[in-house]
């Protein structure tokens, strides 16, 4: 007869073997006592996490596999480097926008450009902006909006 | 007092409320990988979930299309069965989840149209178009472009200038997030015109004088003069 | 006088090279040449590998947000104009006219022990962006039960999907019966999809449900870009994926976050975050050379 302690104990010669590599606990032969709830829980528990028994056949592809895959994710390596190309170019372009913007607004107004090109400190985006979802709300825009009374 | 020499403009922009819908090709990719990432994922621990002996256990078992299991001296004409924790180790495992509430009817989630009413009228006046894309602010004074305004003398700064001169147009009761005080760009002209960025966050634009739209960056490109929508394309 | 890694130690001399040029720096067993092995050679980008696993699978929108906004928004904002390096504070060479001072360290910087990085100018090529999302939890109990590091485990798994690694504690506390070896929790690193899935799980759920998170304080941050917070073991309780099945998890732990970010200053880490819908509190300080 094992009580539950021992069956942890068991449980963890297996899962843990660094902390009761002392013990000599380890039971090899088939459990056919029942566990008590506690050690049940924990070994239910840490299972989800073990890949005993859990991971799948290792992916074998045949060749003209390999190969479509191969031109598939060449494929993908191209379509990124374009985004990836446009996205740069974009911002480049909006760089020397900003640039070519601060140094007229220098020429034609120093005290607005001291305005306008003066560190923000505690700039934060609006909490109202909010990261678009794949389908929308049910109601898209909020027209009916009025400041807030001071 | 005269007004500076040079006008505040503001881009008005209603960012995306939903993502873009994917090329034909990015999906195939997309579901490509996916059902790699399947195949390859570790058995899904039902115990875990669905305590052994329980009725939600037998609920879920009831569901569940178990796989062949191996006999001896059988020929499988696909190959032979690899079971382990009741799960084909050679193909992607396909748990059918319970509904919460019974019969799987009353927690179905029925999505809204991606295109609304507004698509459908081709109201460019709306802000419910186009949900998948940045519109812009374009205004038909004399020409369409985007709003600009005048910068008085006592004006502290070009982003209040323009902040304000927008509300003047079109109505206080609209919310707005400016990015930045920084100019984004400049409008070369007779007057110089500095484009201050803007996020429409609620409200509305309503003017009483002359016609607007929200468009994208392509439509704009239809309606604007060329030159014009050189000099703004980058922003866009 | 050069000598190999295996005749050095004969000659009496070092095993490797420290003078330029070093041969041997890559070290390795024999055993990794063996045949059984050769599997792991494969890179784990390599659908041959048995490590193998694709990195997109669905479109993720944090990352579209990000592209279509928030990435040129940045730039706008922390836009300076016309310029330079501002070089930090470095440790300073010593003069080197004494053959004694070749293998000295360096001199510390000048006003203080730390040496602090270059704010390089800021450009297209550099605009902030989310890299990573550090979590850890650790477990101070688990000195007493040991299931407990296991359950903070599982329960990073369950929140992030990811595997978690355990942390294990390194120093010896006898009276916190502390030991070297004891696993005491487990931590996680995450990026891209799965970072973005976490991201937006967080800031759309479990905050604005949280009783006790006001925002993240504005006093955090290691002056390289990296914001940290703690969620209360209460929080962890708003994540779908716990509160789906409460009667599992009698205890949760608390965990602490570190968002890593690009930026080159903390305030503009922050303003970064908020992007994302993260609030913050507090008084904010800002560094003298930004």
């Amino acid at each position: 007869m094992m009580n539950w302690k021992q069956g942890l104990r068991a449980f963890q010669a297996v899962v843990r073997p660094h902390i009761s590599a002392a013990q000599p606990t380890l039971v090899r032969a088939k459990r056919t006592t029942k566990l008590a709830p506690g050690a049940s829980r924990v070994i239910n528990m840490v299972s989800v996490i073990s890949a005993r028994k859990k991971q799948p056949r290792r992916l074998k592809m045949c060749k003209e596999d390999q190969v479509r895959h191969q031109m598939i994710m060449a494929a993908w390596k191209l379509h990124l480097r374009d985004e990836k190309a446009e996205r740069t170019n974009k911002l480049k372009a909006q760089y020397e926008k900003i640039t070519e913007a601060c140094d007229e607004l220098q020429k034609l107004d120093p005290a607005l450009y001291e305005a306008a090109t003066a560190r923000e400190k505690g700039k934060r985006f609006s909490p109202e902006m909010r990261i678009p979802t794949d389908t929308p709300p049910r109601q898209p825009w909020q027209f009916d909006w009025s400041p807030p009374d001071k | 007092m005269p007004p500076r020499p040079l006008r505040a403009g503001i881009l008005l922009s209603r960012n995306p409320i939903v993502t873009k819908e994917p090329s034909a090709f990015v999906k195939a990719f997309y579901h490509y990988q996916d059902e790699l990432e399947r195949r390859l994922m570790w058995t899904f621990p039902w115990y875990f979930y669905f305590k052994r002996g329980t009725l939600s256990q037998r609920k879920f078992d009831s569901l569940q299309k178990g796989p062949m299991p191996r006999h001896k001296g059988v020929y499988y004409p696909e190959g032979i069965p690899d079971v382990k924790h009741n799960r084909e180790r050679r193909s992607k495992q396909v748990v059918n989840l319970p509904s919460q509430s019974g019969d799987g009817e009353g927690d179905k989630i029925i999505p809204q149209s991606r295109t609304t009413q507004a698509d459908e009228k081709k109201d460019v006046r709306s802000l419910e178009r186009k949900l998948d894309s940045t519109l812009y602010l374009v205004i038909n004074n004399k020409e369409w472009r985007l709003p600009s305004f005048e910068v008085s003398e006592e004006a502290t700064s070009l982003h209040e200038a323009a902040e304000a001169g927008l509300r003047e147009l079109g109505g206080s009761n609209i919310n707005t997030w400016t990015v930045s005080s920084t100019p984004a760009a400049v409008i070369k002209g007779e007057v110089p015109e500095f484009v201050i960025k803007s996020h429409i966050l609620h409200g509305q634009f309503t003017p009483k004088d002359f016609d607007f739209a929200w468009l994208t960056k392509e439509e704009i490109k239809e309606k604007v003069k060329p030159e014009y929508f050189s000099s703004v394309e980058a922003l866009l | 006088m050069r000598a190999f890694s295996t005749s050095a130690r004969a000659a009496g001399k070092t095993a490797v090279s420290i003078v330029p040029p070093v041969h041997h720096t890559v070290k390795f067993r024999k055993s990794q040449l063996m045949d059984k092995y050769a599997s792991l050679q494969i890179p784990r980008s390599s659908v041959t590998s048995p490590k193998y696993r694709p990195q997109r699978t669905c479109q993720d929108r944090v990352r579209e947000h990000h592209i279509n906004t928030v990435e040129s928004d940045m730039m706008l904002i922390t836009y300076a104009h016309n310029q330079q390096v501002l070089v930090g504070n470095k440790p300073r060479p010593r003069k080197g006219d004494s053959p004694y001072q070749l293998y000295q360290p360096q001199r510390v910087p000048y006003g203080g022990t730390q040496a602090t990085k270059d704010i390089k100018v800021r450009s297209w090529r550099n605009v902030p962006m989310l890299e990573a999302i550090t979590i850890n939890c650790f477990v101070k109990p688990a000195t007493m039960n040991h299931d407990l590091a296991a359950a903070a485990k599982v329960m990073l798994q369950q929140i992030t999907g990811e595997k978690p690694t355990s942390v294990y504690a390194r120093t010896n506390v006898p009276s916190w019966t502390l030991r070297p070896g004891m696993p005491m929790g487990a931590k996680i690193k995450l990026t891209g999809q799965p970072m973005n899935q976490f991201l937006t799980t967080l800031t759309e759920i479990v905050l604005p449900r949280s009783k006790t998170f006001t925002g993240v304080s504005n006093s955090t941050g290691d002056q390289n870009g990296n914001i940290t917070f703690s969620l209360t073991a209460d929080d962890i309780r708003h994540f779908p994926e716990i509160e789906g099945n409460l009667e599992l998890w009698p205890q949760t732990f608390a965990i602490d976050l570190c968002f890593h970010t690009s930026a080159q200053v903390d305030p503009e880490a922050r303003t970064l975050l908020s992007a994302y819908g993260l609030p913050f509190v507090g008084k904010e300080r800002y560094p003298a050379r930004w």
